[in-house]
Protein backbone atom coordinates (compact mmCIF):
# COMPACT_ATOMS: atom_id res chain seq x y z
CA UNK A 1 0.00 0.00 0.00
CA UNK A 2 1.68 3.31 -1.07
CA UNK A 3 1.86 6.37 1.33
CA UNK A 4 -0.54 8.21 -0.12
CA UNK A 5 -3.48 5.21 -0.07
CA UNK A 6 -2.49 5.37 3.50
CA UNK A 7 -2.87 9.04 4.21
CA UNK A 8 -6.70 8.21 2.12
CA UNK A 9 -7.45 5.33 4.37
CA UNK A 10 -6.89 7.99 7.23
CA UNK A 11 -8.82 10.89 5.83
CA UNK A 12 -12.08 8.43 5.14
CA UNK A 13 -11.00 7.11 9.15
CA UNK A 14 -11.29 11.03 10.18
CA UNK A 15 -14.32 11.12 8.49
CA UNK A 16 -15.79 7.99 10.27
CA UNK A 17 -15.92 6.47 6.02
CA UNK A 18 -13.97 3.69 6.28
CA UNK A 19 -15.17 0.00 6.34
CA UNK A 20 -15.08 -1.77 9.86
CA UNK A 21 -12.24 -3.98 8.40
CA UNK A 22 -10.52 -1.38 7.80
CA UNK A 23 -11.03 0.76 10.89
CA UNK A 24 -9.29 -1.50 13.22
CA UNK A 25 -6.21 -1.51 10.97
CA UNK A 26 -6.06 2.27 10.76
CA UNK A 27 -6.73 2.85 14.02
CA UNK A 28 -4.07 0.83 15.70
CA UNK A 29 -1.43 1.85 13.00
CA UNK A 30 -2.74 5.37 14.01
CA UNK A 31 -2.05 4.56 18.07
CA UNK A 32 1.53 3.30 16.89
CA UNK A 33 2.38 5.91 15.14
CA UNK A 34 3.40 9.83 16.31
CA UNK A 35 3.68 11.32 12.56
CA UNK A 36 0.40 9.82 11.70
CA UNK A 37 -1.70 11.18 15.05
CA UNK A 38 0.10 15.03 13.68
CA UNK A 39 -1.57 14.54 10.35
CA UNK A 40 -4.46 13.31 11.76
CA UNK A 41 -4.23 16.67 14.22
CA UNK A 42 -4.19 18.70 11.25
CA UNK A 43 -7.08 17.57 9.57
CA UNK A 44 -8.56 18.64 13.24
CA UNK A 45 -6.76 21.96 12.67
CA UNK A 46 -8.34 22.29 9.27
CA UNK A 47 -11.73 21.67 10.35
CA UNK A 48 -11.46 23.77 13.33
CA UNK A 49 -10.37 26.71 11.11
CA UNK A 50 -12.51 26.81 8.11
CA UNK A 51 -15.44 26.18 11.12
CA UNK A 52 -13.78 29.59 12.82
CA UNK A 53 -13.63 27.54 15.86
CA UNK A 54 -11.19 27.82 18.42
CA UNK A 55 -7.82 26.43 18.45
CA UNK A 56 -5.99 24.94 21.06
CA UNK A 57 -3.50 22.61 19.37
CA UNK A 58 -1.03 22.81 22.69
CA UNK A 59 -3.74 21.22 24.38
CA UNK A 60 -2.35 17.54 23.35
CA UNK A 61 0.92 18.10 24.23
CA UNK A 62 0.30 18.85 27.66
CA UNK A 63 -2.53 16.09 28.13
CA UNK A 64 0.13 13.10 26.75
CA UNK A 65 2.96 14.79 28.79
CA UNK A 66 0.24 14.73 32.30
CA UNK A 67 -0.27 10.91 31.24
CA UNK A 68 3.18 9.90 31.14
CA UNK A 69 3.60 11.12 34.33
CA UNK A 70 0.81 9.53 35.41
CA UNK A 71 1.95 5.82 33.94
CA UNK A 72 5.32 6.35 35.52
CA UNK A 73 3.77 7.33 39.18
CA UNK A 74 1.60 4.60 38.63
CA UNK A 75 4.44 2.24 37.76
CA UNK A 76 6.59 3.41 40.64
CA UNK A 77 3.22 3.15 43.11
CA UNK A 78 3.17 -0.78 41.70
CA UNK A 79 7.02 -1.13 42.31
CA UNK A 80 7.54 -0.89 46.03
CA UNK A 81 4.50 -3.16 46.75
CA UNK A 82 6.53 -5.60 44.73
CA UNK A 83 9.85 -4.66 46.24
CA UNK A 84 10.03 -6.80 49.74
CA UNK A 85 9.43 -10.45 48.57
CA UNK A 86 11.85 -9.43 45.68
CA UNK A 87 14.77 -7.75 48.05
CA UNK A 88 14.29 -10.59 50.47
CA UNK A 89 15.22 -13.33 47.89
CA UNK A 90 18.46 -11.24 46.88
CA UNK A 91 19.20 -10.70 50.57
CA UNK A 92 21.13 -13.66 52.02
CA UNK A 93 19.87 -14.21 55.30
CA UNK A 94 21.85 -15.36 58.12
CA UNK A 95 20.17 -18.57 60.56
CA UNK A 96 18.41 -16.97 63.55
CA UNK A 97 21.66 -17.98 65.86
CA UNK A 98 23.59 -16.58 63.67
CA UNK A 99 22.93 -13.48 64.51
CA UNK A 100 23.90 -13.09 68.01
CA UNK A 101 26.90 -14.56 67.10
CA UNK A 102 28.13 -12.25 64.36
CA UNK A 103 27.06 -8.92 66.57
CA UNK A 104 29.47 -10.43 69.02
CA UNK A 105 32.07 -11.15 66.54
CA UNK A 106 31.61 -8.19 64.98
CA UNK A 107 32.43 -6.29 69.16
CA UNK A 108 34.72 -8.95 69.60
CA UNK A 109 36.69 -7.07 66.47
CA UNK A 110 36.50 -4.35 66.98
CA UNK A 111 37.84 -4.77 70.97
CA UNK A 112 40.79 -6.49 69.68
CA UNK A 113 41.71 -3.77 66.97
CA UNK A 114 41.18 -1.59 69.68
CA UNK A 115 43.59 -3.02 71.94
CA UNK A 116 46.31 -3.74 69.27
CA UNK A 117 45.67 -0.19 68.49
CA UNK A 118 46.49 1.37 72.13
CA UNK A 119 49.53 -1.10 72.09
CA UNK A 120 51.14 0.39 68.92
CA UNK A 121 49.85 3.99 70.28
CA UNK A 122 51.84 3.28 73.17
CA UNK A 123 54.58 1.53 72.10
CA UNK A 124 55.39 4.02 69.30
CA UNK A 125 58.78 5.62 69.10
CA UNK A 126 59.67 9.09 68.93
CA UNK A 127 60.62 10.46 65.79
CA UNK A 128 64.44 10.42 65.97
CA UNK A 129 66.01 13.69 66.54
CA UNK A 130 69.79 13.16 67.83
CA UNK A 131 70.88 10.54 64.69
CA UNK A 132 70.39 6.75 64.23
CA UNK A 133 72.18 5.96 67.17
CA UNK A 134 69.13 7.57 69.17
CA UNK A 135 66.69 5.89 67.05
CA UNK A 136 68.05 2.64 67.00
CA UNK A 137 67.92 2.20 70.69
CA UNK A 138 65.07 3.02 70.91
CA UNK A 139 63.82 -0.19 69.97
CA UNK A 140 65.49 -2.54 72.08
CA UNK A 141 64.43 -1.90 75.33
CA UNK A 142 60.62 -0.85 74.87
CA UNK A 143 59.81 -4.76 73.45
CA UNK A 144 62.07 -6.10 76.30
CA UNK A 145 59.73 -3.77 78.95
CA UNK A 146 56.59 -5.44 77.22
CA UNK A 147 58.29 -9.12 77.49
CA UNK A 148 59.22 -9.23 80.63
CA UNK A 149 56.20 -10.31 81.92
CA UNK A 150 55.36 -13.08 79.51
CA UNK A 151 56.08 -16.79 80.92
CA UNK A 152 56.29 -19.06 77.93
CA UNK A 153 55.33 -22.88 79.39
CA UNK A 154 57.79 -25.08 79.15
CA UNK A 155 57.97 -28.62 76.33
CA UNK A 156 55.41 -31.17 76.36
CA UNK A 157 57.88 -33.71 78.30
CA UNK A 158 57.58 -31.64 81.22
CA UNK A 159 56.54 -34.02 84.34
CA UNK A 160 54.86 -30.48 86.34
CA UNK A 161 51.31 -30.96 85.32
CA UNK A 162 49.45 -27.40 84.66
CA UNK A 163 47.59 -27.59 88.18
CA UNK A 164 51.37 -27.55 89.56
CA UNK A 165 52.56 -25.11 87.87
CA UNK A 166 49.51 -22.78 88.96
CA UNK A 167 50.11 -23.79 92.99
CA UNK A 168 53.64 -22.95 92.62
CA UNK A 169 53.01 -19.33 91.18
CA UNK A 170 49.97 -19.19 93.64
CA UNK A 171 52.88 -20.08 96.58
CA UNK A 172 54.86 -17.49 95.28
CA UNK A 173 58.68 -17.42 94.16
CA UNK A 174 60.64 -20.84 94.82
CA UNK A 175 63.63 -22.34 93.15
CA UNK A 176 63.57 -22.47 89.63
CA UNK A 177 62.34 -26.10 88.41
CA UNK A 178 63.85 -28.08 85.79
CA UNK A 179 62.75 -30.97 83.93
CA UNK A 180 64.36 -34.38 83.58
CA UNK A 181 66.44 -33.52 80.75
CA UNK A 182 67.65 -30.22 82.45
CA UNK A 183 65.31 -27.86 80.10
CA UNK A 184 63.62 -25.37 82.69
CA UNK A 185 59.99 -25.42 82.76
CA UNK A 186 59.39 -21.94 82.30
CA UNK A 187 61.43 -19.21 80.42
CA UNK A 188 61.27 -15.61 81.85
CA UNK A 189 62.98 -12.75 80.05
CA UNK A 190 65.99 -11.57 81.34
CA UNK A 191 65.01 -8.11 84.09
CA UNK A 192 64.30 -4.71 82.14
CA UNK A 193 67.37 -3.45 83.64
CA UNK A 194 69.65 -5.47 82.25
CA UNK A 195 68.63 -5.19 78.88
CA UNK A 196 68.51 -0.96 78.62
CA UNK A 197 71.13 0.28 76.42
CA UNK A 198 73.47 1.54 79.35
CA UNK A 199 74.47 5.40 77.03
CA UNK A 200 71.86 7.48 75.23
CA UNK A 201 68.40 9.07 76.15
CA UNK A 202 65.53 7.00 77.83
CA UNK A 203 63.69 6.97 74.03
CA UNK A 204 60.36 5.22 75.57
CA UNK A 205 60.51 7.86 78.56
CA UNK A 206 60.20 10.33 76.25
CA UNK A 207 57.78 9.01 73.96
CA UNK A 208 55.44 8.44 76.97
CA UNK A 209 56.10 12.44 78.44
CA UNK A 210 55.36 13.46 74.43
CA UNK A 211 52.17 11.01 74.59
CA UNK A 212 50.76 11.90 78.17
CA UNK A 213 51.17 15.77 77.77
CA UNK A 214 50.77 16.70 74.33
CA UNK A 215 47.47 18.65 73.35
CA UNK A 216 46.94 16.49 70.57
CA UNK A 217 47.64 13.08 72.02
CA UNK A 218 44.26 10.94 72.22
CA UNK A 219 43.14 10.72 76.04
CA UNK A 220 43.54 6.81 75.76
CA UNK A 221 46.94 7.23 74.31
CA UNK A 222 47.58 9.50 77.33
CA UNK A 223 46.26 6.62 79.56
CA UNK A 224 48.15 4.00 77.82
CA UNK A 225 51.58 6.21 78.16
CA UNK A 226 51.22 7.24 82.18
CA UNK A 227 50.47 3.76 82.30
CA UNK A 228 53.58 2.49 80.65
CA UNK A 229 56.00 4.92 82.29
CA UNK A 230 54.58 4.45 85.78
CA UNK A 231 55.31 0.23 85.15
CA UNK A 232 58.82 0.85 83.55
CA UNK A 233 59.73 3.09 86.21
CA UNK A 234 58.43 0.55 89.28
CA UNK A 235 60.63 -2.23 87.16
CA UNK A 236 64.04 -0.06 87.31
CA UNK A 237 63.52 0.81 90.80
CA UNK A 238 62.96 -3.30 92.01
CA UNK A 239 64.21 -5.34 89.68
CA UNK A 240 64.29 -8.27 91.30
CA UNK A 241 60.53 -8.57 91.84
CA UNK A 242 60.51 -9.30 87.93
CA UNK A 243 61.66 -13.00 87.74
CA UNK A 244 58.69 -15.26 88.51
CA UNK A 245 60.15 -18.44 88.01
CA UNK B 1 -20.90 4.61 9.10
CA UNK B 2 -19.87 7.74 11.19
CA UNK B 3 -16.87 9.68 12.68
CA UNK B 4 -18.48 8.10 16.06
CA UNK B 5 -17.59 4.10 14.73
CA UNK B 6 -13.90 5.68 14.35
CA UNK B 7 -13.78 7.30 17.66
CA UNK B 8 -14.44 3.71 19.08
CA UNK B 9 -11.92 1.63 17.41
CA UNK B 10 -9.69 4.53 18.93
CA UNK B 11 -11.55 3.89 22.30
CA UNK B 12 -11.18 0.27 22.50
CA UNK B 13 -7.70 0.47 21.68
CA UNK B 14 -7.11 3.42 24.51
CA UNK B 15 -9.05 1.70 27.23
CA UNK B 16 -6.02 -1.51 26.94
CA UNK B 17 -3.72 0.94 27.62
CA UNK B 18 -2.94 2.75 23.99
CA UNK B 19 -1.85 5.97 25.32
CA UNK B 20 -1.12 6.94 21.63
CA UNK B 21 -5.31 6.13 20.91
CA UNK B 22 -5.58 8.43 23.19
CA UNK B 23 -3.81 11.00 21.97
CA UNK B 24 -5.44 10.36 19.01
CA UNK B 25 -8.99 11.33 20.45
CA UNK B 26 -7.09 14.03 21.98
CA UNK B 27 -6.08 15.83 19.36
CA UNK B 28 -9.09 15.50 17.29
CA UNK B 29 -11.51 16.72 19.87
CA UNK B 30 -9.23 19.38 21.54
CA UNK B 31 -10.26 22.48 19.55
CA UNK B 32 -14.20 21.09 20.25
CA UNK B 33 -13.21 20.91 24.20
CA UNK B 34 -11.86 24.54 24.54
CA UNK B 35 -14.35 25.65 22.51
CA UNK B 36 -16.92 24.15 24.95
CA UNK B 37 -14.99 25.31 28.40
CA UNK B 38 -15.22 28.95 27.53
CA UNK B 39 -18.71 29.51 27.50
CA UNK B 40 -18.06 29.03 31.31
CA UNK B 41 -14.35 30.91 31.64
CA UNK B 42 -13.04 34.09 30.93
CA UNK B 43 -9.84 33.38 30.56
CA UNK B 44 -8.44 31.08 27.10
CA UNK B 45 -5.29 29.87 29.06
CA UNK B 46 -7.86 28.71 31.91
CA UNK B 47 -9.79 27.00 29.46
CA UNK B 48 -6.91 25.36 28.74
CA UNK B 49 -6.34 24.39 31.85
CA UNK B 50 -9.79 23.09 32.24
CA UNK B 51 -10.06 21.28 28.98
CA UNK B 52 -6.56 19.31 29.98
CA UNK B 53 -8.08 18.29 33.08
CA UNK B 54 -11.08 16.90 31.64
CA UNK B 55 -9.00 15.00 29.11
CA UNK B 56 -6.72 13.39 32.24
CA UNK B 57 -10.42 12.64 34.33
CA UNK B 58 -11.91 10.85 30.83
CA UNK B 59 -8.39 8.84 30.45
CA UNK B 60 -8.79 7.58 33.77
CA UNK B 61 -12.28 6.95 33.17
CA UNK B 62 -12.14 5.77 30.14
CA UNK B 63 -12.14 1.88 31.17
CA UNK B 64 -15.59 2.51 32.75
CA UNK B 65 -16.55 3.60 29.25
CA UNK B 66 -18.94 1.89 28.19
CA UNK B 67 -20.01 2.75 24.53
CA UNK B 68 -23.61 3.31 25.21
CA UNK B 69 -23.23 7.06 23.38
CA UNK B 70 -20.83 8.59 21.56
CA UNK B 71 -17.27 8.99 22.91
CA UNK B 72 -17.48 12.76 22.50
CA UNK B 73 -21.11 13.09 23.66
CA UNK B 74 -19.81 11.69 27.20
CA UNK B 75 -16.22 13.64 26.72
CA UNK B 76 -18.46 17.05 26.55
CA UNK B 77 -20.03 16.00 29.79
CA UNK B 78 -16.76 15.27 31.75
CA UNK B 79 -15.55 18.41 30.20
CA UNK B 80 -18.69 20.49 31.99
CA UNK B 81 -18.70 18.95 34.54
CA UNK B 82 -15.45 19.79 35.47
CA UNK B 83 -15.40 23.16 34.58
CA UNK B 84 -18.02 24.07 36.60
CA UNK B 85 -16.37 22.16 39.79
CA UNK B 86 -13.38 24.32 38.97
CA UNK B 87 -15.52 26.98 39.09
CA UNK B 88 -17.69 26.24 42.26
CA UNK B 89 -13.92 25.14 44.06
CA UNK B 90 -12.77 28.72 43.54
CA UNK B 91 -15.70 30.62 44.44
CA UNK B 92 -17.01 31.64 41.20
CA UNK B 93 -19.63 31.43 39.34
CA UNK B 94 -19.89 31.01 35.33
CA UNK B 95 -20.42 33.51 33.58
CA UNK B 96 -23.31 34.94 31.78
CA UNK B 97 -24.19 33.25 28.30
CA UNK B 98 -26.65 32.47 26.31
CA UNK B 99 -26.24 28.65 26.13
CA UNK B 100 -29.08 28.34 23.45
CA UNK B 101 -28.07 30.82 21.33
CA UNK B 102 -27.22 30.24 17.70
CA UNK B 103 -23.49 28.85 16.93
CA UNK B 104 -22.19 31.30 15.33
CA UNK B 105 -23.31 34.20 17.95
CA UNK B 106 -21.34 31.67 20.94
CA UNK B 107 -18.18 31.39 18.32
CA UNK B 108 -18.13 35.15 17.63
CA UNK B 109 -18.59 36.25 21.26
CA UNK B 110 -16.05 33.17 22.37
CA UNK B 111 -13.71 34.32 19.78
CA UNK B 112 -13.50 38.33 20.84
CA UNK B 113 -12.84 37.04 24.51
CA UNK B 114 -10.41 35.14 23.44
CA UNK B 115 -8.47 37.76 21.99
CA UNK B 116 -8.60 39.65 25.16
CA UNK B 117 -7.00 36.95 27.39
CA UNK B 118 -4.48 35.47 24.65
CA UNK B 119 -1.28 36.15 25.12
CA UNK B 120 0.25 38.52 21.70
CA UNK B 121 2.62 35.44 20.83
CA UNK B 122 -0.99 33.03 20.62
CA UNK B 123 -2.65 35.55 19.02
CA UNK B 124 -0.14 36.23 16.11
CA UNK B 125 0.47 32.57 15.77
CA UNK B 126 -3.56 31.73 15.66
CA UNK B 127 -3.51 34.45 13.18
CA UNK B 128 -0.71 32.80 10.82
CA UNK B 129 -2.40 28.97 10.89
CA UNK B 130 -5.91 31.12 9.89
CA UNK B 131 -4.52 32.77 7.40
CA UNK B 132 -2.13 29.89 6.07
CA UNK B 133 -5.55 27.05 6.08
CA UNK B 134 -7.59 29.87 4.40
CA UNK B 135 -4.96 30.77 1.70
CA UNK B 136 -4.54 27.04 1.20
CA UNK B 137 -8.08 26.43 0.57
CA UNK B 138 -8.39 29.59 -2.05
CA UNK B 139 -5.54 27.72 -3.83
CA UNK B 140 -7.51 24.52 -3.84
CA UNK B 141 -9.00 23.75 -7.20
CA UNK B 142 -13.17 24.32 -7.33
CA UNK B 143 -13.53 20.13 -6.97
CA UNK B 144 -11.84 19.95 -3.77
CA UNK B 145 -12.51 23.19 -2.17
CA UNK B 146 -16.31 22.01 -2.55
CA UNK B 147 -16.43 18.34 -1.10
CA UNK B 148 -13.71 19.33 1.25
CA UNK B 149 -16.49 22.67 2.25
CA UNK B 150 -18.87 20.30 2.07
CA UNK B 151 -17.81 18.31 4.48
CA UNK B 152 -16.20 20.41 6.77
CA UNK B 153 -19.23 23.34 7.19
CA UNK B 154 -22.21 21.03 6.30
CA UNK B 155 -21.30 17.81 7.92
CA UNK B 156 -22.57 16.11 5.12
CA UNK B 157 -21.39 12.21 4.47
CA UNK B 158 -19.58 10.96 1.70
CA UNK B 159 -23.14 9.46 -0.02
CA UNK B 160 -24.34 12.70 0.38
CA UNK B 161 -21.35 14.88 -1.04
CA UNK B 162 -21.54 12.60 -3.93
CA UNK B 163 -25.19 12.88 -4.49
CA UNK B 164 -24.84 17.03 -4.56
CA UNK B 165 -21.34 16.59 -6.71
CA UNK B 166 -22.77 13.68 -9.12
CA UNK B 167 -19.78 11.87 -8.40
CA UNK B 168 -19.15 8.38 -7.26
CA UNK B 169 -18.47 8.01 -3.17
CA UNK B 170 -15.00 6.97 -4.27
CA UNK B 171 -13.92 10.75 -5.72
CA UNK B 172 -15.18 11.99 -3.53
CA UNK B 173 -12.91 10.48 -0.47
CA UNK B 174 -10.36 11.24 -2.82
CA UNK B 175 -11.15 14.88 -3.16
CA UNK B 176 -11.45 15.58 0.29
CA UNK B 177 -8.42 13.54 0.74
CA UNK B 178 -6.72 15.83 -1.60
CA UNK B 179 -7.75 19.07 -0.30
CA UNK B 180 -6.57 18.02 3.29
CA UNK B 181 -3.18 16.76 1.60
CA UNK B 182 -2.88 20.43 0.24
CA UNK B 183 -4.15 22.25 3.14
CA UNK B 184 -1.60 19.98 5.65
CA UNK B 185 1.52 20.14 3.17
CA UNK B 186 0.98 24.10 3.39
CA UNK B 187 1.04 23.82 7.23
CA UNK B 188 4.38 21.80 7.68
CA UNK B 189 5.69 23.98 5.02
CA UNK B 190 4.96 27.04 6.82
CA UNK B 191 5.04 26.21 10.67
CA UNK B 192 7.90 23.21 9.79
CA UNK B 193 5.78 20.96 11.93
CA UNK B 194 5.76 22.98 14.86
CA UNK B 195 1.86 23.41 15.37
CA UNK B 196 0.39 21.58 18.00
CA UNK B 197 3.78 21.88 20.20
CA UNK B 198 3.25 25.08 21.83
CA UNK B 199 0.32 27.43 22.89
CA UNK B 200 -2.22 28.05 20.28
CA UNK B 201 -5.63 29.23 21.16
CA UNK B 202 -7.43 31.89 19.64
Amino acid sequence: MSMNERESQLSAMYDGELPTAERELVARRLSRDAAMRETWGNYALIGAVMRGETLASGVAPRVAASIARLETAAQLEREPADMPAAAAERTPRLPRWAVPASGFGLAAGVAVVGVFAVLWLGSQPPTPVTGASVAGAAMVPIAKSRVAEVVIPAAPESTVTPDEMLLAAAEGPAPRATSSNGEPLSYVTPPVEQARTPAGPQPFNLASYVGAHSAVSAPMMRHSAISATIAVESAAVQPEAETVR
Amino acid sequence: MSADDSDLSLVQLAQRGDSGAFDALVRRYQHKVVKLVMRYVRDAAEAEDIAQEAFIKAYRALPRFRGDSAFYTWLYRIAINTAKNTLAARGRSPIEYDLDGPDGEESHEMQARMKDTATPEALALTEEIRNTVTAAIDRLPGDLRTAIQLRELEGLSYEEIAARMQCPVGTVRSRIFRAREAIDARLREVFDGGLGRGEVIG
